[in-house]
């Protein structure tokens, strides 16, 4: 008995030994973490997925030639973490960003060339706190309630959760909403999601169904491989639509889904836009990690506006322009949504 | 994390002959598929003081199933028509199991990077014994985390200035974690004209449907595949009657599914879900999709309706589409049978 169990043993021992040994030739050799692979890695990532190499015509191929001395010369992270942030530089997308696990070197975002600079022309606080009569919070990033007894508000400040949270955030929205005159829907803070949101939040203020975007993304390495494009329309969703003025609030930091959101919510005729230009990042970003254990994240799409025209790194003009002063945000004032409650 | 893993596999292996009968049992006689009781003065009682809790167990195991016609797997050697169909408690057999495992993935979709994962799982399981062969069907749910191989963590500092100027240093964690859900539907054919007197080979096949999601800003090795898998198995019958059951099964088609090219499935009306599964579904054989997995179980502690049984499996799944992704692992399951 005690040798058919050794028998039994054996045979354990030699399968799980043999898969345990054979990990390298199974998972791979894994390239050296140097300062010049990692360079590589990017600058190939990038080559091979980025989506606006042709709309903003970037010459890659220039930028990795005279960024590969660089990267060779590199003797640390910080001289690395110079490098890849030039190199991200000459993208200027507000989308594409280097992070790193260093708190000294932080991140770096390519459309501002460093990192993310104070938001000095609004605060949501402020309206809180001196313009709503009341306000109802669905979540920290969805919010509803009235400026006076006839002009509703409501506040987005990104579309992370699911369809059906927002399906039933409006619900509930424009049915307190419904009396009112007017709306002034608010995402000048607003840093993305669901483009899906996007088209169900503006067809509950549509009477007809529009065009508002087309998207197409890279499927393969070279700059003009996209896969076929798509075609998103706003058109009328949910069990009721507001169809009384709308005045969308933007600035220069509502991004991403926030654009989406702005192209199809301006396809209604009961809306304007008042505010500022907003980011010029429409692309959906993929995020992706370096050998050094950095990420970095990549447009990945070519998004155009109903009239086939590329706003990336241009960002939507407002009908109406106003841009509020630091020191009126710092007294607590909002001067372009006391336009907006005057329009 | 291997050497944890080898330790717990050495521990648990030399317990099979703790739990094994240290003693030959009285001799029976087979009349038919009836064997008669042990003698009356086999002692039903043995003393339980002095040993260890699996002779304990052993021992209470014993003493119930002496009082019964099929005294578990050494009876079941006594089977005239040959040893090997004993151990299979009855026709139909449930099972429950619950078990740990260690993963290695490295998913250039993502990251050139290696990951661990231990993975935790449960599987429900059901068989059934027919004359010539076995119909088995088993849905197996598993999780666990997923961390950098080098141990590093997933930590991020990002910049912030708020509007009087205050610069703050953020530090995000992104944590991993895989989620998985396995269901397979098998048939095996015995092969009685190969078995021997301690052996015993079965052919057949499986349908299989898995998926592995990692939800979150890394979606690695997500992938979902539906196979018509090949699978054998190995019966090779110890001196102590029980069997080692082994196993090999590899995809012989399969539809996978994994993120598009760009990583980022985004469609006008489409939830997330649907987005994945669109335009994105490949038919692959073996050439491009491969998923082999070794398996090596062992029955002890068994009587007449319940047995437990020590399961390791071993496996290396690779698909090349869009991006390599390769995943190897090894897993021990405990399970228990009724």
């Amino acid at each position: 008995m005690k040798n058919s169990l050794s028998t039994g043993t054996i045979l354990l021992l030699a399968a799980f030994l043999c898969l345990s040994s054979c990990e390298k030739m199974v998972v791979g050799e894994i390239r050296d973490n140097s300062n010049e692979n990692n360079f590589q890695l990017m600058w190939d990532k990038f080559d091979t997925h980025y989506g606006l190499f042709l709309v903003n015509d970037i010459d890659w191929n220039a930028v990795y030639a005279s960024h590969l001395p660089l990267a060779q010369a590199a003797k640390n992270d910080q001289e690395l973490f110079s490098v890849l942030s030039s190199m991200l530089r000459v993208l200027d997308d507000e989308h594409v960003n280097l992070y790193t696990n260093d708190p000294q070197l932080a991140d770096y975002n390519s459309g501002h060339n460093g990192p993310l600079p104070a938001r000095e022309d609004f605060l949501f606080s402020n309206i809180r706190e001196n313009y709503l009569i009341e306000y109802q919070e669905e979540d920290e990033n969805f919010g509803y309630g009235k400026l006076a007894a006839d002009i509703g508000y409501i506040h987005v400040s990104s579309q992370n959760e699911s369809l059906a949270f927002y399906k039933k955030a409006m619900d509930k929205a424009l049915n307190d909403l419904a009396s009112t005159k007017k709306i002034i829907f608010d995402i000048r803070d607003h840093n993305g999601g669901s483009d899906n949101v996007s088209k169900y939040i503006a067809g509950r203020f549509a009477t007809s169904k529009n065009l508002f975007m087309t998207s197409k993304k890279r499927n393969g390495p070279g700059h003009n491989d996209f896969e076929k494009t798509l075609y998103w329309y706003v058109e009328p969703e949910g069990g009721s639509q507001y169809t009384k003025p709308v005045i969308l609030l933007t600035t220069s930091r509502s991004i991403s889904a926030a654009e989406s959101l702005t192209f199809a919510m301006k396809e209604n005729d009961n809306v304007i836009q008042m505010g500022e230009t907003t980011a010029g990042a429409f692309s959906d970003v993929v995020a992706y990690q370096l050998y050094n254990g950095w990420l970095v994240t990549i447009s990945v799409g070519d998004y155009r506006g109903p009239d086939g025209e590329s706003y990336e790194g241009i960002g939507i003009a407002p009908d109406i322009y106003s841009k509020n002063l630091k020191a009126d945000v710092l007294e607590g004032k909002d001067k372009t949504l006391e336009m907006a409650i005057d329009n | 994390m291997n050497h944890v893993i080898l330790l717990l596999l050495l521990f648990l292996l030399p317990t099979n002959s703790v739990f094994s009968q240290t003693k030959p049992l009285p001799e029976c006689t087979a009349s038919g598929n009836m064997l008669t009781t042990v003698p009356a003065s086999q002692n039903f009682f043995p003393p339980i003081f002095n040993s260890t809790l699996p002779e304990v167990l052993n021992q209470v195991f014993d003493s119930i199933t002496a009082r019964t016609d099929l005294k578990g797997i050494n009876a079941a050697m006594l089977l005239p028509d040959g040893q090997s169909d004993g151990y299979l408690l009855k026709k139909n057999q449930f099972s429950v199991g619950i078990g740990v495992g260690y993963f290695k993935m490295v998913d250039f979709q993502f990251s050139p990077n290696l990951y661990q994962s231990v993975r935790k799982n449960l599987q429900l399981g059901y068989s059934n014994r027919w004359k010539k062969g076995i119909f088995s069907t088993k849905l197996n749910v598993f999780f666990g985390g997923l961390t950098l191989n080098s141990g590093s963590e997933l930590n991020f500092y990002l910049q912030e200035t708020d509007i009087y100027g205050v610069e703050i240093i953020n530090q995000e964690e992104i944590k991993l974690s895989q989620l998985g859900l396995n269901v397979e539907l098998g048939y095996l054919h015995k092969l009685s004209k190969l078995a021997s007197s301690n052996t015993m080979l079965y052919l057949g096949g499986s349908l299989e449907e898995c998926l592995i999601y990692t939800p979150g800003f890394l979606s690695m090795g997500t992938i979902n595949y539906g196979s018509l898998n090949a699978k054998a198995r190995f019966d090779y019958f110890l001196g102590n009657g029980k069997p080692i059951i082994l196993g090999l099964s590899f995809p012989i088609v399969s539809m996978v599914t994994r993120l598009p090219y760009h990583n980022a499935p985004n469609y006008p009306g489409k939830s997330g879900i649907q987005g994945f599964f669109t335009d994105n579904n490949h038919i692959e054989t073996l050439g491009h999709f491969q998923n082999f997995r070794f398996s090596a179980k062992y029955n002890w502690l068994v009587r007449k309706r319940v047995a437990l049984d020590i399961t390791y499996e071993a496996s290396w799944m690779h698909y090349n589409r869009p991006e390599h992704l390769t995943q190897m692992g090894n897993q021990l399951t405990l399970g228990f049978n009724f």
